[in-house]
C-alpha cells in the first residue's frame, strides 16, 4: 500500500477524468473487482490498490509538514557553525526545535545547500 | 581587514549614550500625545472628506400627483439632485449671544464654559434635471436639461478641536506665545474643551477585522473547531459581517472530524461548505478541493474532506445550491427564481464584504473561503496551533479619529436624511428648494458635543452606547494628565472572571506599560501606552496594490489554484490579493520601500515564513514602534547621524530624517514577530566579535532603542524599577497619580474644580532619563527628604512615618488646595431669569442658615475674605411667580438660590471671574483656597508604592541625629522593607546620598549596567559607610543608638489623601425622608454605618439589647398603635386620648402601642397599598 509517496497516512482521493467529480469505491460484480465509479456520469476504472478506507488512531504530523519549507531566511532562527551539511559540508545550518515521535529533536537547514536534517546527521 | 580598517569602522558605531540623543530627537518631534494628535489631525484632513464623499448626493422627484384629465408621461418632469462637495474647516471661534464672532483660544474657552469647536462648512450644489418635449435622435429619449445652483460654504455645523491639533489656533506657536496666551507650554494637548471641562477620548481596543482566527472548542460543544473572520470592507462605513466554517464532531463519535459548515449572514442555518463553494459557481468536486487543499498530495487534508464532499452530494448545480441557501434566508414564501436572486445577493453582498461587494468577486471569495477552511484543517490536523486571542498583534486601537469619524457618520448619514425629507416636501408642495434651510447645523454641532461631554459613544438614544469613552482630563499632576491622554481600554465587562485577557502578555512588549494598570475590577483591562509606542492612523491599501502589481505579483483570478502550493500568498489588510514565487526578494523590496519612504512608514510587512504568507497591513489601530535597523549585524545609523542630530541648529537634522534615511524604521506588534531584534547595541557588536566557530549566532534585523522605553508614563518616573518587586511598581504607578506637585504652570489663571499645588516642589536626586521628557523636573510632584530606616519611639508602626515637626513648620510638604464653584443667571422662560445679588430676608423664600453678609451688593464675594462651614459665597435668586400658591404670604417675590461653601470645607475667596457664557447670561466662578500643612494622619508615599501615614510628629530635638547633625524629615519602618522587596527604594536611597554629596543627578534608569557595588564604591569615596548606615543618637536621650541607621535623601511624594477632608463624626443629624434612617457620608453629615459584618459580630455576642439599640433606637424607631381586633394599624389621636378601628360601635376596639423601625411601618404601608394586609397579632 506504501506507494512512491512518503506520506502514508491516508487513502488518496481520485477524480473523474470527464466531470472532476469524486470517484467512489464500487464493487464490479461480474469481474469480482474492486472499481472506482462517478457517480455523475458513466466513467469507471479498476483499482490500483486495494485500501479503500483507512482510519490511523494516532498521528503525529506535525514533523512532516512544518519543515518543508525553506527557512533559510528566516531571521528570527538562530544559526550553528558547529555542524557539517551532510550532501555539502558547508559549516554553518539554521536550526529549531520540534517535538517529535521520539521526544524533542533539532532540525538543521544548511544555509548554502538548503539540505535538511534531523539531530544526529540522520536527513529527511 | 586591516586593523586600521576595523578602527575606523568601530568608531562609527554608536553607542548607548547617542541613543539617548535619538530618544531625545524622538520626543522633541512627537512629544506624548502623538497618538491623539495624529489620530484627529487624519480624521480633519482626509476621514471628514471621505465621509461626505461616501454619501455625496442624492435625486428626488415629484411624488406623482394625480391630476384629472392629464396623462402622465416623462415630459416636463422634474428631477432634483442634491450634492455635497468640499468641506472647509475654519479656527476655532466663539459666536456671542448678539452675533459678533471672534477667535477662541483654550484659556478662554476653559474659563467661560465655552466649547473649543470650529464652524464647518460645505459647498453643496442643486441640479434640476428637466425632461423636455425632444427626443434626442441617437439615443431615443427624451433631452433632459441640467441647470445647477451652486450653494458655496453653507454652514453646517461645529466640530469640536482637539487642542495642539492642526486646526487647534495654539498650533505652531512659541513657547513664549504660548505663555502669553495663558496656556503651559509643557501642556501637550490631544484633548478637548466641552463647555469649559477638559475631556480626553480614551483608546478602545478591539479584534481586528478580516482577520482568520481559529479556535479549538471544548467538549460540551457539538464542534471540533472553529475558524472566524469578521469582515469589514476597508472604508469601514458598515458594520463587520461574520462568516464562521466550523468542524462538527462525526456523529456519535468524540474526537473524529466530520463534516465543514459555514455559517453566512442572513441565513438562519448552517451551510454544508460544498454546497456555498457550489453557490460560488464552483461545482466539481476536484475544482473545490482545489480552493481547499492547495497539495494534493496532502492525502491526510483531502481525507479530512471526504465527510463533507459526501454530504453534499445530493446537490450538483450552482442553481439549487443557491436555491438550498436562499430557502434558509429570512425571506419566506417567495419563488423559486426570487429565492435564488435572494441568495446570489446575499453572497455578493454580506458574505465576507472586505473581499468585494461587486459583481464578479465570486473566485475571490471562494478562494479566501477555501482558505478560511485550509486554516482550519491545518490546525484540525495537528499542524498548527490554535490562535491567540490576546496577542496584541490582533488587536487594534479604536482613537478619537476613528471614534469621531463613526459619530461623524452617524451624524452626517442624519443631515443628509434630514435635507432630503425636507426637500422632498418643498418639491412635493410645489415649492423651490431652500438648501441653506434644509441644513440643521444643530445636528452636527449637539451631536458632538452631548458624546464627547457625556462619554456616551453613539447617536442618542441608539442601541450599541458604550459609556465611559470620553473622560474628564485628570489634572492631579502633570504626569496623571500625560498618562491619562495615552491610556487604553478594552471593553470587556468587568465582571468577567476569564484572567486570560487581563494577563501581560509576550506581544505586549514595548506597545504597553508592564507595570501601569489600575488594581480591582479593572486590573490589566485599562493599559497604558509604552513612551515610544505610537498608533498608525491608516492609509489607502491602493497605492500599495499598485506596487505588488509592478512587483510581478500573481492576480488571484489569473492564477490556477495548482501554482499555490509552491507560492507564497499575499494579504494586504487581510484581503488574499494574490500569490508570489519569490516572497523573500518582495519582502526586501517593500522593506526598502518603505524605508525609502515611498510606502508610507506605517505600513506593517509581515512575512510568515511557516505558513508561505506575507501580510501586508495599511489599516488604522496598529500599534507600532520605532527600532534601529540592523543590516549585517551592523546598525545603519552611524556616529554622523548623531553628530547631525547634536548640531540640529545648523543642519537642520530631526527625528523624521532618520526615520527617512532609513536608520529607523516603525514596526507593528505583528511584523515584530518576524523580525530579530538585539536588546542593547552591545549584544549586535558581541554577535560580531564573538563570532568564533562552534558558537550560535543570529542574524539580527532591528536593535531596541533602549529597552527602558518598554514603561510608560508613570512607570517611568520610578527610579530602578528593575530592582523592585513588579507589583510594587504597579502601585506607584497607581500612586503617582495621586501625589500632589505643580500640574501645569497656568495653574494660577485656571479655575478647577479641584486642584492641588505643592509649596516648593522639588526635582527629584535620583531621576531616569525618561523624566527629561516628561518635564518632570520641570513640574515635580514630590520633595528630596532626609530618610532614615529605624524603629523609633513606636509610632511608625503599620506603615505610618515619624515626620519632623520643625522641618514641616520649614514649609516641608506644605500644599495649597483650590476649590471652584461656578454659576450662572439661568433663564426661565422667556422672560424671567434669576439674578446674581445679595438676597435679603425680606423679599427672598427659603434662605439657608449660613451667613449671607460676606456678599457683596452684587451677590459676590470678595478675595481675601475668610470663608468656612456654611458661608454662602455667591448669592442669587429666582423670581416666584406672581401668583404661585408656594408663597407662604405676598411679601416673598423671590426664591433664594445660592451656593454655599462646603460644611467641612474653610478657605479664604482666592479669585472671583464675572463673565458671560455663550447665551450671554451672566457666569460667574469662584475659587477658593485652603492652606494645608502636614499632619498626623496625611498621606505620603515613596516612589516604590511605599505608603504611609504621618503617625507622630516630632521637632528637631526629639528627633534622632548624626555625628554631623543630620536629623532625617521622615522615619520609616523597617518592617516595611523585607516582605515587600523595594530593594529599588533603598538603592535610591543610596544613590541619593552620593548625589547629594557629589552636586549631581543620580542615574536610575532601569536596564543600565549600574550596580549597588558601584554606587557603594562613590558613596566610600565621599567619605560614608559604603552602605549608607550612620551611627545615631537618640534625640530624647542622647544616647548612641546600638543599631547603624540606614540614612539618606530619598524622594517622597504628598498623597492627596488629608485627614481634613476625612475626618467625621455624628451624634445626632440629618435622616433621610423616605426610611427615615440616618443620611450617609461626610458631606451630609451622616452617621456611621452599621453593616451586615458588624451586625454579625454582635448576634456572635448574644448582645441582644445592644443590636437593638443600634438597629432601631439609634436609627429609625417609630411608635404606631395597632388595633387587637384587626391587626391593623388604628388611627391614634393622642391629645384626645381618642383610638378607632374596626367601625363596630358594638364593639370597644382594644388598641395596642408598638415600637417599630420606621421602615418597617412603611412596609406595611406599601402592602396595604397593594391590598395585601399585614396583621400585627398582639
Amino acid at each position: 500500500m506504501r506507494g512512491a509517496n512518503s506520506r502514508p497516512c491516508a487513502v488518496k482521493l481520485r477524480f473523474c477524468p470527464n466531470s472532476n467529480d469524486l470517484l467512489y469505491p464500487k464493487e464490479d460484480r461480474d469481474r469480482k473487482k474492486l472499481i472506482y465509479a462517478c457517480r455523475n456520469c458513466e466513467y469507471k476504472v479498476d483499482a490500483i490498490d486495494h485500501c479503500v478506507y483507512r482510519h490511523s488512531i494516532h498521528h503525529t504530523s506535525a514533523e512532516t509538514t512544518t519543515i518543508i519549507q525553506d527557512v533559510r531566511s528566516d531571521p528570527t532562527l538562530p544559526r550553528s557553525s558547529e555542524v557539517h551539511c551532510p550532501s555539502c559540508d558547508h559549516g554553518e545550518a539554521v536550526f529549531f526545535s520540534l517535538t517529535t515521535s521520539e521526544g524533542m529533536s533539532l532540525f538543521f537547514q544548511c544555509v548554502a545547500c538548503a539540505g535538511k536534517w534531523k539531530d544526529e546527521g540522520s536527513a529527511i | 581587514m586591516s586593523e586600521e580598517n576595523v578602527a575606523v569602522e568601530e568608531e562609527e558605531e554608536i553607542g548607548q549614550e547617542d541613543a539617548w540623543t535619538v530618544i531625545s530627537s524622538f520626543f522633541e518631534e512627537k512629544g506624548l500625545a502623538r497618538q491623539q494628535l495624529d489620530s484627529f489631525n487624519e480624521f480633519i484632513q482626509h476621514t471628514m472628506q471621505e465621509i461626505v464623499d461616501e454619501m455625496s448626493d442624492f435625486t428626488i422627484e415629484p411624488e406623482e400627483q394625480h391630476m384629472p384629465g392629464e396623462e402622465a408621461d416623462g415630459k416636463g418632469k422634474k428631477k432634483y439632485k442634491v450634492e455635497f462637495k468640499q468641506i472647509y474647516l475654519s479656527k476655532p471661534m466663539v459666536t456671542e449671544a448678539d452675533g459678533m464672532t471672534s477667535t477662541l483660544f483654550p484659556k478662554e474657552a476653559r474659563l467661560r464654559n465655552l466649547t473649543y469647536s470650529a464652524p464647518l462648512y460645505i459647498d453643496m450644489a442643486k441640479s434640476t434635471i428637466t425632461t423636455t418635449d425632444e427626443i434626442d435622435a441617437t439615443t431615443g429619449k427624451y433631452i433632459e436639461t441640467i441647470d445647477t445652483e451652486e450653494y458655496p460654504k453653507v454652514f453646517f455645523g461645529k466640530v469640536p478641536i482637539m487642542l495642539r491639533s492642526q486646526y487647534c489656533s495654539l498650533h505652531d506657536h512659541t513657547d513664549k506665545e504660548l505663555t502669553e496666551l495663558g496656556e503651559c507650554p509643557y501642556d501637550e494637548g490631544g484633548y478637548f474643551i466641552i463647555n469649559g471641562s477638559e475631556k480626553v477620548l480614551i483608546a478602545q481596543e478591539k479584534m481586528s477585522t478580516n482577520h482568520v482566527y481559529v479556535f479549538e472548542k471544548r467538549q460540551p460543544s457539538k464542534y471540533m473547531w472553529v475558524a472566524e473572520c469578521r469582515s469589514s470592507p476597508e472604508s469601514g462605513a458598515r458594520a463587520a459581517s461574520s462568516c464562521m466554517a466550523r468542524l462538527c464532531h462525526a456523529p456519535g463519535t468524540k474526537d473524529e472530524a466530520g463534516v465543514i459548515s459555514v455559517t453566512i449572514p442572513y441565513i438562519r442555518t448552517e451551510i454544508p461548505l460544498f454546497v456555498v463553494f457550489r453557490a460560488l459557481g464552483f461545482v466539481a468536486d476536484k475544482d473545490i478541493l482545489e480552493h481547499l487543499v492547495y497539495d494534493f498530495e496532502d492525502h491526510e487534508m483531502m481525507q479530512l474532506l471526504r465527510n463533507s464532499i459526501e454530504e453534499a452530494q445530493v446537490i450538483q448545480s450552482q442553481d439549487v445550491a443557491l436555491d438550498f441557501i436562499g430557502k434558509r434566508g429570512s425571506a419566506v414564501g417567495v419563488t423559486r427564481p426570487k429565492r435564488i436572486q435572494y441568495a446570489r445577493e446575499i453572497l455578493q453582498k454580506e458574505l465576507l464584504p472586505h473581499v468585494g461587494v461587486n459583481e464578479g468577486c465570486e473566485t475571490k471569495k471562494a478562494y479566501f473561503l477555501g482558505y478560511i477552511v485550509n486554516r482550519l484543517l491545518l490546525c484540525a490536523l495537528g499542524r498548527k496551533k490554535e490562535d491567540d486571542r490576546d496577542h496584541f498583534g490582533n488587536k487594534r486601537m479604536d482613537l478619537s479619529g476613528p471614534l469621531i469619524a463613526m459619530l461623524f457618520r452617524q451624524l452626517f448619514r442624519k443631515v443628509t436624511k434630514d435635507v432630503r425629507l425636507y426637500s422632498q416636501r418643498c418639491i412635493d408642495s410645489g415649492k423651490d428648494i431652500q438648501l441653506t434651510l434644509a441644513v440643521k447645523a444643530k445636528t452636527i454641532t449637539s451631536g458632538l458635543k452631548y458624546s464627547l461631554a457625556t462619554g456616551n459613544w453613539g447617536a442618542q438614544g441608539a442601541q450599541d452606547i458604550r459609556a465611559g469613552v470620553s473622560q474628564v482630563l485628570n489634572r492631579l499632576s502633570f504626569s496623571s494628565t500625560l498618562s491619562h491622554l495615552r491610556r487604553l481600554n478594552s471593553p470587556i465587562g468587568r465582571e468577567g472572571k476569564l484572567a486570560k485577557p487581563r494577563q501581560l502578555h509576550n506581544s505586549h512588549w514595548g506597545m504597553v506599560c508592564p507595570a501601569e494598570t489600575p488594581e480591582g475590577q479593572a486590573v490589566g483591562l485599562v493599559k497604558n501606552l509604552s513612551l515610544m509606542c505610537l498608533v498608525s492612523v491608516g492609509s489607502p491599501s491602493a497605492p500599495l496594490l499598485e506596487f505588488l502589481e509592478e512587483w510581478s505579483m500573481e492576480n488571484l483570478e489569473e492564477i490556477s489554484p495548482s501554482v499555490i502550493v509552491n507560492a507564497t500568498k499575499i494579504f494586504v489588510n487581510g484581503v488574499w490579493v494574490g500569490v508570489h514565487r519569490e516572497p523573500a526578494q518582495l519582502v526586501q523590496t517593500l522593506r526598502n520601500l518603505r524605508r525609502k519612504l515611498d510606502i508610507t512608514i506605517e505600513v506593517g510587512v509581515v512575512h510568515d515564513i511557516a505558513l508561505r504568507e506575507l501580510r501586508l497591513y495599511t489599516d488604522y489601530g496598529r500599534c507600532i514602534r520605532p527600532l534601529f535597523i540592523v543590516e549585517d549585524n551592523h546598525l545603519v545609523i552611524k556616529k554622523k547621524d548623531i553628530q547631525m542630530l547634536y548640531e540640529k541648529e545648523i543642519t537642520g537634522y530631526t527625528w523624521n530624517d532618520l526615520v527617512a534615511t532609513g536608520c529607523i524604521e516603525y514596526v507593528d506588534t505583528e511584523e515584530e514577530e518576524t523580525t530579530m531584534i538585539a536588546m542593547t547595541i552591545d549584544e549586535l557588536v558581541g554577535q560580531r566579535i564573538n563570532a568564533e566557530p562552534g558558537g550560535v549566532k543570529h542574524m539580527y534585523t532591528h536593535c531596541e532603542i533602549h529597552p527602558s522605553m518598554i514603561l510608560g508614563i508613570c512607570a517611568s518616573i520610578i527610579p530602578f524599577p528593575d530592582h523592585n518587586q513588579s507589583p510594587r511598581n504597579t502601585y506607584q504607578s497607581a500612586m503617582g497619580k495621586q501625589a500632589m506637585g505643580m500640574y501645569v504652570t497656568n495653574f494660577q489663571i485656571r479655575m478647577d474644580t479641584l486642584a492641588y499645588v505643592l509649596f516648593y516642589p522639588q526635582k527629584p536626586l535620583v531621576t531616569t532619563r525618561a523624566m527629561e521628557h516628561l518635564h518632570f523636573r520641570e513640574l515635580p510632584a514630590g520633595v528630596n527628604v532626609v530618610v532614615g530606616i529605624m524603629c523609633y519611639t513606636g509610632y511608625n508602626q503599620e506603615d505610618s512615618v515619624i515626620m519632623n515637626q520643625s522641618s514641616i513648620d520649614r514649609g516641608l510638604f506644605r500644599s495649597i488646595f483650590y476649590r471652584s464653584f461656578k454659576d450662572e443667571e439661568k433663564k426661565q422662560g422667556s422672560l424671567t431669569k434669576e439674578e446674581l445679588e445679595r438676597p435679603s430676608r425680606d423679599t427672598t423664600l427659603g434662605m439657608r442658615h449660613g451667613t449671607y453678609d460676606k456678599l457683596d451688593d452684587d451677590g459676590l464675594i470678595c478675595p481675601g475674605t475668610r470663608v468656612s462651614g456654611e458661608d454662602i459665597i455667591i448669592g442669587k435668586t429666582s423670581p416666584l411667580p406672581e401668583d404661585d400658591p408656594s408663597a407662604v404670604s405676598k411679601r416673598f417675590t423671590k426664591r433664594d438660590c445660592s451656593t454655599g461653601m462646603k460644611n467641612s470645607e474653610t478657605g479664604i475667596i482666592d479669585q472671583v471671574l464675572l463673565t458671560t457664557n455663550d447665551q450671554g447670561l451672566r457666569f460667574v466662578k469662584i475659587r477658593v483656597r485652603s492652606c494645608r500643612t502636614p499632619q498626623v494622619g496625611d498621606k505620603f508615599s515613596s516612589r516604590h508604592g511605599q505608603k504611609g501615614t504621618i503617625g507622630m510628629t516630632y521637632t528637631q530635638e526629639d528627633m534622632p541625629f548624626t555625628c554631623e547633625g543630620i536629623v532625617p524629615d521622615i522615619i520609616v519602618n523597617p518592617h516595611a522593607i523585607p516582605s515587600r522587596m523595594t530593594i529599588g527604594q533603598l538603592v535610591e536611597c543610596l544613590m541619593g546620598k552620593v548625589a547629594a554629596m557629589m552636586g549631581k543627578e543620580g542615574d536610575a534608569t532601569p536596564f543600565t549596567p549600574v550596580t549597588v557595588e558601584s554606587i557603594s564604591d562613590m558613596l566610600h569615596m565621599c567619605g560614608y559607610q559604603k552602605r549608607g548606615n550612620e551611627v545615631m543618637y537618640n534625640g530624647h536621650t542622647g544616647r548612641k543608638l546600638e543599631a547603624k541607621i540606614f540614612l539618606g535623601p530619598t524622594y517622597y511624594q504628598r498623597l492627596k489623601h488629608m485627614v481634613d477632608d476625612k475626618i467625621h463624626s455624628r451624634g445626632r443629624g440629618p435622616v433621610q425622608i423616605l426610611t427615615r434612617q440616618p443620611m450617609e457620608g461626610r458631606s451630609r453629615d451622616g452617621g456611621l454605618r452599621f453593616g451586615e459584618m458588624e451586625r454579625d459580630c454582635i448576634i456572635s455576642h448574644g448582645a441582644a439589647a445592644f443590636l437593638k439599640e443600634r438597629l432601631m433606637d439609634q436609627s429609625d424607631a417609630y411608635r404606631i398603635h395597632v388595633c387587637e381586633t384587626c391587626g391593623l394599624i388604628a388611627v391614634a389621636n393622642l391629645k384626645n386620648q381618642t383610638f378607632e378601628c374596626c367601625k363596630n360601635p358594638s364593639e370597644r376596639t382594644k388598641v395596642v402601642q408598638v415600637m417599630m423601625p420606621y421602615a418597617c411601618k412603611l412596609l406595611f404601608q406599601e402592602l396595604m397599598s397593594m391590598a395585601v394586609a399585614p396583621r400585627l397579632v398582639t
